[in-house]
C-alpha cells in the first residue's frame, strides 16, 4: 500500500529530545559505525533478494537500455541510400567506388523503379542515380550529371550526405578524372586505428545503463522505506546518518552489480569489446555503481514516494547520454555544453570507462581528476542525503 | 447516464489525486524541460567540431580558404600558430589541425588558370584526432566540401555535377525534428505511467473491490480511469506545447494546429489505455512502473523516435507497422513541420484502434478480476 508521504517526517514518533537520546544510546566508535553500515547494507540486499520479480527487473534494466540505445547506433551514420547505375563504363564504376569509399552511404543497388518505391516508402533516405552517358561526359571533359534525391527531413544527416558526395567527387577527380583534382587531402591520424562507431558509443551506453540501474533500485528502495515507514527504525538507530546512507548505497550497489556484470558480459561478447585494462574497468564499475546508488538513495529520500521515480530515471538517461560525450568528446562542443556537462558525473564516468576500454582520453583533464571527480560526486551525494535527513529531523 | 456519472467521478478523482502530488508533477515536467534544452543545444552544436588552422602564408588565397572553412558550417576554425595547434590537438581542445601550404597552392592555382591540367594538386594536410570513425568521417567530409567549394571559386571544374532533388522545400533543423518525437515520448511515458499507477494503486489499496461492487458496468470503471489519465496527459501536452511555442522550436501554421493538437490528444488517449491495461494486468506498483516505462521507450525507439525512420534496420521498419508511435510521430511531424495532413486520418485511426484495443483488454481484465 502506498502511504501518503507528504510533509517532513511527521511520522517520527516521540519528541526531538527522545529521538536524540535514542540516537546517542548504544556503543560508539568506528567498529560500531561499520557494523551499522554492514547491517543496513545487508537489510537492503535482503529486501532486494526477497522481491524476486523486482530483482529481475533491476537486473534486466541496464540490459534493456543497451538494446534500446543500440537501435539508435546500429546503422552507424551511414545513410541508407538507393543506388541506380544506368552507365556501366569504367568512370561510372570508379565513381561508385568513390561513393562507397567515403563510408557515408549504406548503398543498396536497385533499378529505378525499386529505388523510387523504396524512397517514397521511406525505407531509404536518399537515391543516387548515375545516368547513362556518365562516362561520355567525363571523357569529353564536361561535368557528368548525377542525380541525388534526398528526404531532407532533418538537416544533420542531409549535410553529411551532401558532404559525402563532395568527398566522393574529390576522390574521383584525384584518382580517375582526366582533369585531376584541384586539391587533395593528406591525412595524419593521432590514433593508429579509429574506434568503430558502435563500440565507441556503447561505452557511454554502459555508463548510462549503470546509472539507470543505480537510480532505479536506489531510488525505489529508499522511497519504499518512506512509504512503508520502515525508515523510522533506521533513522532512530543509534548510529550516524552517514553510516546509514553509506549502508543503503552499498546495499544498492551490491544488488545492482549483477545487472552491471550481465551488461558488461553481453557487451563484451556481442561487440567483441575487450578492455584495455580490466583492473581500470573493475575500478570504474565499482565507483560508478556506488555513485549512482548514492544518487538513487538521495533521490528516493528527496521524493519519499516511488511514483515518478522510474520515469525520471529513464527520461534523464537520454540527455545524460549526450552530455556524457557519447558521440565525441564534450570539449569539442560549445563552451556552454562543456560547462553544463562538467556538472554531471556521467561526463567523468564516461572518460574513465573510455580509458579503461580503449586507452583513449575523452576529457581534457588528467585521468586521476576524473576519478577524483566521481568520488567527490559520491561523497557530495552522501553529504546531501545526510543533511536532508538532519533537516527533516530538525523540521519535525 | 448513471454510468457516465461514474466515469466522470472516477476520472476526476484520479486527476485530483495527481494534482495533489507535486512530486509526481515535477518528476514528469523536469525531464521535459531538460529534454527540450538538451535537444536545442545539441542541435546548435552538432557536427561543427573545432579545428585549428595553421596557415603558413597570409596570402588572400589562404585567407579565402580559411574563410571557406568557417563559412561552410562544418568546422569552427581558428587560425593559430603551429605549436599552439599541436597543444590544442593533444589536449582535446580541437578535433583536428588543418595545415594550408601556401606556396604549392599558388603554383597550382596559376597552373590551372593557365590551362595546365597535369600539374600535381596541392595538398591540404589534416591531422586529426580520429578517436572514433564517426568524427573522423565528419572531419574528412567537411574538408572535402571546403576544398570543392574553394576549387570552384578558383576556376576548377568538378568532373561530376550533382543535381539535388529535395523532398521538402527547406531542410528541417535537427532541433525541430527531434523535439516532436520527444514530445510523443514524454506524452507516452506520462500517460502510461500515471494511468498505470492510478489503476494498480486501486488494487494495492484494495479499493478496487469497492469499485467493482458498485452497480456500474466494468467498462465505466475502465473508461473513468482512462479519462483521468487522459486529463493528466492533456495537461502535460499543453505544457510541452507551450515550451515548444515559446522557444520557437515548433510553430505550426494555424491551419495545421488542430491536426497537431488532435494527434497529441490521441497519443495521450492511447497511452492512457495502455496504462490501464498494464495497471490492471500487473497490479503491482514496482512492476507497473518498470513495465510502463520500458514499454513506452521500446515503442518510441522502434518507431524511429531517435532517428529518421529510414535509418532503422529493415526488420524494425517492418515491425514498426504495429507500433502506434510510428503513426503518432508521422502525423505530428507531418502536420507541424511539413504542413501536410496527408494520411493524418489514417494515422489517427491507428491510434484510435490502439486505444480501443487497450480499452477492450482493460475491461476484460477488470471483469476477470471482479469475478475473482
Amino acid at each position: 500500500m502506498v502511504a501518503e508521504a507528504d510533509g517532513p517526517v511527521a511520522f517520527l514518533p516521540g519528541s526531538r529530545p527522545q529521538w536524540r537520546a535514542r540516537r546517542r544510546s548504544g556503543p560508539r566508535g568506528l567498529t560500531a559505525e561499520l557494523g551499522a553500515v554492514v547491517a543496513v547494507a545487508r537489510h537492503w540486499i535482503a529486501l532486494g533478494v526477497r522481491d524476486r520479480r523486482f530483482l529481475l527487473v533491476a537486473m534486466l534494466l541496464p540490459l534493456n537500455y543497451m538494446f534500446l540505445f543500440l537501435i539508435t547506433v546500429i546503422n552507424g551514420n551511414q545513410a541508407p541510400t538507393a543506388l541506380v547505375v544506368a552507365d556501366h563504363g569504367p568512370y561510372a564504376r570508379a565513381f561508385v567506388r568513390s561513393l562507397r569509399s567515403t563510408d557515408s552511404f549504406a548503398m543498396r543497388s536497385m533499378d529505378a523503379a525499386q529505388a523510387r518505391a523504396a524512397f517514397i516508402a521511406g525505407r531509404v533516405v536518399a537515391r543516387v542515380t548515375i545516368p547513362a552517358g556518365f562516362d561520355r561526359e567525363v571523357v569529353r571533359g564536361h561535368a557528368a550529371p548525377v542525380s541525388l534525391s534526398v528526404d531532407n527531413i532533418e538537416n544533420d544527416f542531409v549535410d553529411d550526405l551532401r558532404r559525402g558526395m563532395d568527398q566522393a567527387i574529390n576522390r574521383f577527380a584525384a584518382q580517375r578524372a582526366p582533369g585531376g583534382a584541384f586539391m587533395v587531402q593528406q591525412e595524419r591520424d593521432l590514433h593508429h586505428r579509429a574506434i568503430a562507431y558502435t563500440p565507441y558509443v556503447m561505452v557511454s551506453v554502459v555508463v548510462i545503463a549503470l546509472m539507470v540501474g543505480g537510480l532505479f533500485y536506489g531510488g525505489t528502495a529508499a522511497a519504499r522505506e518512506y512509504e512503508q515507514r520502515s525508515i523510522i527504525d533506521i533513522i532512530l538507530a543509534p548510529r550516524s546518518r552517514v553510516s546509514i546512507l553509506l549502508g543503503m548505497s552499498l546495499g544498492t550497489s551490491i544488488v545492482a552489480a549483477p545487472g552491471g556484470l550481465l551488461l558488461l558480459t553481453v557487451v563484451a561478447f556481442a561487440f567483441r569489446m575487450t578492455a584495455a585494462s580490466w583492473l581500470e574497468l573493475a575500478c570504474g564499475c565499482v565507483l560508478v555503481l556506488f555513485l549512482y546508488a548514492a544518487v538513487g538513495v538521495l533521490l528516493g529520500t528527496v521524493m519519499r514516494q516511488r511514483n515518478g521515480l522510474s520515469g525520471l530515471a529513464v527520461l534523464v538517461a537520454i540527455p545524460m547520454l549526450s552530455l556524457s560525450g557519447a558521440f565525441y568528446p564534450v570539449s569539442w562542443s560549445s563552451p556552454v555544453i562543456g560547462t553544463i556537462a562538467s556538472f554531471f558525473p556521467t561526463y567523468y564516468a564516461n572518460a574513465i570507462f573510455q580509458h579503461a576500454f580503449y586507452a583513449v582520453r575523452t576529457t581534457p583533464i588528467a585521468l586521476w581528476i576524473d576519478y577524483v571527480a566521481v568520488i567527490a560526486f559520491a561523497v557530495a551525494m552522501l553529504a546531501a542525503g545526510t543533511a536532508l535527513m538532519a533537516h527533516r529531523e530538525e523540521a519535525a | 447516464v448513471k454510468s457516465l456519472v461514474t466515469v466522470r467521478a472516477i476520472a476526476w478523482k484520479d486527476f485530483s489525486i495527481w494534482l495533489r502530488r507535486p512530486v509526481a508533477i515535477v518528476t514528469t515536467l523536469i525531464p521535459t524541460v531538460m529534454y527540450v534544452a538538451v535537444v536545442y543545444y545539441i542541435s546548435v552544436d552538432v557536427a561543427t567540431p573545432p579545428i585549428a588552422v595553421v596557415a603558413s602564408h597570409h596570402s588572400p588565397a589562404v585567407q579565402r580558404f580559411v574563410s571557406e572553412l568557417r563559412s561552410d558550417g562544418g568546422f569552427r576554425a581558428e587560425v593559430v600558430l603551429p605549436t599552439a595547434a599541436s597543444h590544442d590537438l593533444a589536449s582535446l581542445h580541437v578535433a583536428a589541425v588543418v595545415t594550408v601550404p601556401a606556396s604549392l597552392w599558388i603554383v597550382r592555382r596559376r597552373a590551372v588558370a593557365a590551362g595546365h591540367s597535369e600539374t600535381p594538386a596541392s595538398a591540404v594536410t589534416i591531422k586529426m584526432n580520429n578517436l572514433n570513425v564517426d568524427i573522423a568521417k565528419d572531419l574528412r567530409r567537411s574538408l572535402a566540401l571546403t576544398i570543392r567549394r574553394y576549387g570552384e571559386t578558383a576556376g576548377w571544374h568538378a568532373p561530376v555535377a550533382v543535381a539535388e532533388h529535395d523532398s521538402y522545400a527547406s531542410d528541417i533543423s535537427l532541433a525541430q525534428y527531434r523535439l516532436l518525437p520527444g514530445m510523443v515520448l514524454i506524452l507516452m511515458i506520462a500517460g502510461v505511467v500515471n494511468t498505470g499507477l492510478a489503476t494498480c494503486q486501486e488494487f494495492e489499496a484494495r479499493t478496487f473491490k469497492e469499485l467493482t461492487l458498485a452497480p456500474t458496468p466494468s467498462w465505466a470503471l475502465v473508461l473513468g480511469k482512462i479519462l483521468g489519465g487522459w486529463l493528466t496527459t492533456g495537461l502535460i501536452a499543453a505544457f510541452v506545447w507551450a515550451i515548444g511555442l515559446v522557444t520557437g522550436l515548433i510553430s505550426p501554421p494555424l491551419s495545421d494546429f488542430p491536426a497537431a493538437v488532435l494527434t497529441s490528444l490521441m497519443v495521450g488517449l492511447a497511452a492512457s489505455c495502455l496504462g490501464v491495461a498494464i495497471g490492471a494486468t500487473v497490479k503491482q506498483f514496482q512492476l507497473v512502473t518498470s513495465l510502463s516505462v520500458m514499454a513506452s521507450i521500446y515503442l518510441f525507439f522502434a518507431a524511429g523516435g531517435v532517428s529518421v525512420f529510414g535509418f532503422l534496420p529493415d526488420f524494425l521498419q517492418r515491425l514498426s507497422r504495429f507500433d502506434p508511435l510510428r503513426y503518432a510521430i508521422k502525423a505530428l511531424v507531418g502536420s507541424v513541420l511539413l504542413g501536410s495532413t496527408t494520411g493524418l486520418l489514417g494515422d489517427v485511426a491507428v491510434l484510435a484502434a490502439f486505444a480501443c484495443a487497450g480499452l477492450a483488454v482493460s475491461t476484460l481484465v477488470v471483469r476477470r478480476a471482479a469475478v475473482a
